[in-house]
């Protein structure tokens, strides 16, 4: 695209010299018709054959390959004679009759030019490539107005040599050629048409007149203007009415799509005349409203030359009708099919006027290339205007164009993940060391809450058995065993007072009152870890200061006594009632083990305040030998808070058991009344 | 600390099939050739990673002795999984498994996952039940199979976490109702250690006011 823009602009900025070359360019179509004509009875016919392989393989690639293929191109005319690819299309104009030898010719005589023009006129035979072209190709290196008349010659050679490839070639030989060739030895083909051909000659000539061919690109903007102009002419109506329908048909033209739909507008035209028969079905569809006239015009124009064709080549029309298609799918993608079209359409109409445009073609084609700087202009006010229209002042496109600060730029964004991460990271490691200290945390991991649950399964259990047995017994058994459950009731009330804050051999306490249970059940875990606690604190009390914790430890030390204390208990609970529910020995009063257990829940939580207490003063011996009370306020008030928590899960634990107690009651009495 | 999910497991079978053995070995990675016979039930915890996810696994270890099938039936409700255990070494454990089954399908929810564990694989010299026949057991009703060692802790940790696996995947699968603890799962207290060090800091703030 870029290439046909340069180009664009290069012709523009040398318009001024296009007038004095067009003289000679005319006069070399002039001769160029009149073989033109000769060869067209025979090309039409041989066409045929060869149009089937072609079509495929256009559209971008063929654009993007178009330096490639035109250097090949430009070796290939180079040496005409030499070259396999002439060899091929010698052969292939073997079975050419006498107008076509007549061309070969004049590609004879513009051999030796050819060599000289470095990037080589490949595109030439593009249909009707001109001025700007030319233009362009004169800025390059050529641009001696003596090499026109070499560039005349080249260019016909060219055509030529297109013709003579194209009638002459089979389908192998096109095979073997890269796309791009066989695209333009189709286009070539295509020319053959008399009438098309001598008019697409005439605007190579008018082109080539004064002007090298080194810049083949600049052929794809000429052979599009070029077409277009002709149609426009033809018309009757001037360039600016073309540009305005060109524009109106693609919408937003912006210059890089401008430049697309030149490049486009070229290939499209190298198709149209091999189109022509195609397109009499086709293209009635495709043509835009907006364009109605030239529509029109096209119409009849098709109608023309649907003749002509229908009866030369019925069978080119299918194959061919493969190529506009392809073409105008890919224009669509840019969104300027109907561009597409419209130039498929001029070309056509172009084709069937023959003869009759040619003339008027050359003035068309002056009229273009001196205008062409104007068209470009034109189109560029035309694209701002569209982009204004829907955008005033283009306030869209800027917004587009530079981000908003409104929205959530991506460094903020991250900024704010991080610090979200590290925070959490942060809470984490706080959470961590909260655990530690954490009497909840310890409490489950001592299964204080696993033995807590299952003794709670148990009492729920023992619950709801009391309430179905008591409902299940008569009136009179009912009243025998109130009594008995009211009392193991009353002795789960715990006396609050009884607390007394002094030093009590715990393990001796706790070994009686279990063994007043008569359940088998040992405290060995609850002793177990009464007696590591008793051994840290009296470690505590015999160290100096060097050898003692921190404050922190001590206070962590602390809450994990009296959780793991507190664990145990709750165990020690929850196995007496599991032994007191498997335990069928009637003998055994309930009511003297509720007031055991009641005992034993007072030991454990006198225990777990003694202990508390004496937590509290080994951190408060440490603040006295640090100086430090940092945190110690926090942490005595946690240990307290902490050592009632326990005193409360044990008094839960101990409260629990009053179902299974009076379950255990029920089942005695009925067992022992059944007996 | 923190976990996704809690599993409720129980593990159950007769009498000295190993089932304590096999929670110390999970839980302590060690053996205790001596084991007290245990009283209802006990419990072990662990924490194991299933896709990525900390799922700690709450371990209830019931009582074998028939005195105790009372009170250990009532603790299989709400478990998520269980470890249905018998001895390779003892043909009668192996025998029971039927009544084993029974009790737990009664006794729990029925989505429970029930790994049938054949212990004691170390001891092959006595073996009394072979490999197939506890596969078979298992295919028929529907279970997963191990044969495990808590001695030698060979698909120890195989078995509680493949079990564990099973339970994440019908978590995944949408048949465990995971707001449903009758189910034995609980979400992670993903959020309360977080109160809880508010109110460990709250109180570190107190406690600074207190000592201006």
């Amino acid at each position: 695209m870029s290439d046909s823009d340069d180009n664009a602009f290069a012709s523009a900025d040398e318009g001024d010299e296009n007038s004095s070359q067009k003289t000679e360019s005319k006069q070399v179509a002039e001769k160029q018709k009149k073989t033109d004509v000769e060869a067209a009875g025979v090309n039409k016919d041989s066409k045929t054959p060869q149009n089937a392989v072609p079509s495929k393989g256009k559209g971008k690639q063929q654009s993007r390959n178009k330096k490639g293929k035109n250097s090949s191109l430009a070796a290939q005319k180079e040496n005409a004679a030499a070259k396999k690819q002439v060899a091929r299309t010698s052969e292939s104009q073997k079975s050419l009759d006498s107008g076509s030898s007549s061309h070969k010719k004049e590609v004879g005589s513009g051999d030796g030019k050819d060599t000289s023009n470095p990037v080589g006129h490949i595109t030439t035979e593009v249909k009707g490539s001109t001025h700007e072209i030319s233009v362009s190709s004169q800025k390059d290196s050529q641009s001696d107005e003596n090499s026109s008349k070499d560039a005349e010659a080249d260019v016909l050679k060219k055509t030529d040599e297109k013709n003579l490839e194209g009638q002459g070639d089979t389908k192998d030989t096109n095979s073997m050629k890269s796309p791009e060739e066989q695209k333009i030895a189709e286009s070539d083909r295509d020319h053959h048409t008399p009438q098309q051909e001598k008019v697409l000659r005439q605007l190579e000539d008018s082109a080539s007149g004064g002007w090298g061919w080194s810049n083949w690109g600049s052929s794809l903007l000429s052979a599009a203007s070029n077409s277009v102009q002709t149609f426009t002419h033809q018309v009757g109506d001037g360039l600016s009415t073309i540009m305005d329908t060109v524009e109106s048909s693609l919408g937003v033209p912006d210059p890089e799509s401008v430049g697309e739909v030149y490049k486009i507008a070229q290939t499209v035209s190298s198709e149209a005349p091999e189109s022509e028969n195609v397109m009499n079905q086709t293209t009635e569809e495709k043509v835009i409203t907006s364009e109605e006239e030239l529509e029109a015009q096209v119409k009849d124009v098709k109608a023309q030359s649907k003749n002509e064709k229908a009866e030369d080549t019925g069978q080119n029309t299918s194959t061919q009708s493969v190529t506009p298609n392809e073409g105008s799918g890919w224009f669509a993608s840019w969104g300027v099919g109907d561009l597409a079209k419209k130039v498929q359409d001029t070309g056509k109409s172009l084709a069937a006027k023959g003869q009759t445009l040619m003339t008027e073609g050359f003035d068309a084609v002056e009229h273009l290339a001196a205008g062409g700087i104007d068209v470009l202009e034109n189109i560029g006010k035309k694209t701002y205007n569209t982009l204004a229209e829907h955008d005033p002042a283009l306030r869209k496109t800027r917004q587009f164009l530079t981000p908003r600060g409104n929205k959530p730029n991506l460094s903020s964004t991250l900024r704010e993940a991080k610090d979200q991460a590290e925070m959490k990271q942060k809470q984490d490691e706080a959470n961590q060391e909260a655990l530690k200290a954490h009497f909840g945390t310890l409490f489950d991991d001592y299964q204080g809450l696993a033995h807590l649950e299952a003794l709670e399964i148990l009492s729920n259990q023992s619950e709801k058995k009391v309430h179905s047995l008591l409902n299940s017994l008569a009136n009179e058994d009912l009243k025998a065993i109130k009594p008995q459950l009211l009392k193991i009731k009353n002795a789960f009330e715990l006396d609050e007072n009884a607390e007394d804050t002094g030093d009590q051999d715990f393990a001796s306490l706790v070994q009686r009152h279990l063994c007043e249970l008569e359940l088998g059940t040992v405290p060995d875990k609850l002793n177990t870890v009464h007696q590591m606690v008793q051994a840290w604190i009296q470690d505590f009390d015999s160290h100096d200061s060097s050898h003692m914790q921190s404050i922190k430890e001590t206070h962590e030390k602390s809450i994990q006594a009296l959780a793991e204390l507190t664990a145990k208990g709750v165990e020690q609970f929850h196995k007496a009632g599991e032994m007191v529910l498997l335990d069928k020995d009637k003998d055994k009063d309930c009511t003297e083990r509720a007031h055991s257990l009641a005992r034993l829940t007072g030991v454990l939580c006198h225990e777990i305040g003694n202990l508390s207490n004496k937590f509290v003063a080994c951190l408060n011996k440490l603040v006295e030998e640090e100086g430090s009370s940092e945190g110690v306020t926090s942490m005595v008030t946690n240990i307290y808070l902490e050592a009632s928590n326990s005193s409360t899960y044990i008094q839960d634990a101990f409260l629990l058991l009053l179902p299974v107690l009076q379950h255990a009651a029920l089942e005695q009495a009925i067992l022992a009344r059944s007996s | 600390m923190s976990y996704a999910y809690l599993f409720k497991y129980i593990i159950i079978g007769d009498t000295g099939v190993g089932k304590s053995c096999l929670l110390l070995q999970f839980t302590d990675k060690r053996f205790q050739p001596v084991h007290d016979l245990t009283i209802g039930v006990e419990f072990g915890a662990r924490m194991i990673t299933i896709d990525g996810k900390q799922i700690k696994l709450q371990i209830w270890d019931t009582a074998g002795q028939e005195s105790f099938r009372s009170i250990t039936r009532s603790y299989y409700r709400g478990a998520a999984g269980a470890l249905l255990v018998y001895d390779i070494t003892r043909r009668d454990t192996f025998n029971h498994l039927t009544t084993w089954l029974e009790d737990a399908r009664q006794h729990s929810n029925s989505n429970m996952v029930i790994m049938l564990i054949g212990n004691k694989s170390d001891l092959e010299a006595r073996r009394e039940v072979k490999k197939e026949e506890g596969e078979a057991f298992a295919r028929e009703h529907g279970l997963i199979f191990m044969e495990t060692s808590a001695k030698t802790a060979a698909n120890v940790e195989e078995a509680f976490i493949n079990t564990a696996k099973e339970i994440y995947q019908k978590i995944q699968d949408g048949v465990f109702d995971i707001n449903n603890e009758a189910n034995g799962i609980k979400i992670g207290p993903q959020h309360s250690p977080a109160n809880q060090s508010l109110n460990v800091s709250g109180s570190g703030g107190n406690q600074g006011g207190n000592c201006c």
